[in-house]
């Protein structure tokens, strides 16, 4: 497995940050709610204890899977449980009043959720880094966590025997929603930003 | 008479919260396209007075659509719909002819004061 230094993963920990506060203000501004949103933690995980660490045993849950092309390409997976992402959808108001999660206009919505999520974070690192990186479309996944977290991070870890796990604290109107946000950059784009972090100020 | 759009962009939520606002200010929405391809064959069609063009798209994205939709009107008003980080895709599809931008999600006075501009 690749390696991860405390202070690069307090690095990583602030980039998040900023991107949690980016997508907070993006999401309030999608729903009309009050969203708050931060990382607590972030962990460099290998792809089994990742699997482990954003699955919830025999539940169904919500995943929105996201490529990223660019510089530091990859992909992202946004995870929510069941009743976190059918929260999220009430929160639209009359919009999506009824609306369930096999619903073609919710799913859309979560989506664009997760784009969000996912385009807020990736201006985070990005900026940090002075790269570049643009999001696909993304793909919606409704399914047994166990079934789809291990799927998408066993297919985007490629070589890299590792992801980024951020550890997400969001509120929707004050409610928790329960998620997290993996990141699984390619083998280039990991060692771009390992050596970035290292020479960019960040390890002194 | 109330100008017509076009809303173009891959995520039919989206498309349908840019509706609700376009049609709110009193303008008419004659179509939906969830992808450039289908977005030049409805400007073909409909000859909107505007197209809301999404950026990053399956089968044809916003920047190609613009510039083949540029091709068959030199004078077509073109707004893009960026995400968060698509800086210099903005730039590129401006270049190619594109007039304003705005930024997802989308605030109701900027999407206003962007297609009054492209209009006037």
């Amino acid at each position: 497995m690749q390696s991860v230094s405390l202070v690069q993963l307090d690095v990583m920990n602030e980039i998040g940050n900023m991107g949690a506060g980016h997508a907070a203000t993006a999401l309030s501004l999608l729903m009309g709610r009050k969203v708050d949103m931060a990382v607590p933690e972030t962990k460099f995980l290998n792809i089994e204890a990742g699997c482990r660490e954003l699955s919830r045993e025999g539940e169904v849950g919500v995943g929105i899977e996201v490529g990223l092309c660019g510089t530091i390409d990859g992909l992202t997976l946004l995870t929510v449980d069941e009743a976190s992402a059918l929260h999220l959808l009430e929160a639209f108001g009359e919009m999506l009043a009824g609306s369930g999660l096999d619903d073609a206009m919710a799913q859309s919505a979560l989506m664009e959720i997760g784009n969000i999520v996912t385009g807020s974070f990736l201006t985070a690192v990005t900026n940090f880094l002075g790269e570049t990186s643009s999001a696909l479309p993304p793909r919606f996944i409704h399914d047994y966590f166990d079934a789809f977290v291990c799927n998408v991070v066993v297919a985007g870890c490629g070589n890299v025997d590792g992801l980024l796990v951020f550890k997400t604290e969001l509120r929707v109107d004050e409610r928790c929603i329960a998620s997290d946000l993996a990141f699984l950059p390619s083998p280039q784009a990991f060692a771009l930003i390992v050596n970035k972090i290292l020479y960019s100020g960040g390890m002194s | 008479m109330s100008k017509r759009i076009l809303v173009v962009d891959d995520a039919a939520f989206m498309r349908m919260m840019l509706s609700d606002q376009l049609t709110k200010a009193g303008f008419e929405v004659v179509g939906h396209a969830e992808n450039g391809a289908v977005a030049v064959a409805k400007f073909k069609e409909l000859r909107p007075d505007l197209v809301t063009m999404d950026i990053t798209m399956p089968e044809m994205d916003g920047i190609q659509a613009v510039k083949e939709i540029r091709r068959i009107d030199q004078t077509a008003r073109i707004v893009m719909c960026s995400a968060m980080g698509q800086q210099h895709m903005v730039m590129e599809a401006i270049q190619a002819g594109a007039r304003d931008f705005i930024v997802k999600p989308f605030d109701p006075g900027r999407v206003m004061q962007a297609v009054t501009k492209a209009l006037a």
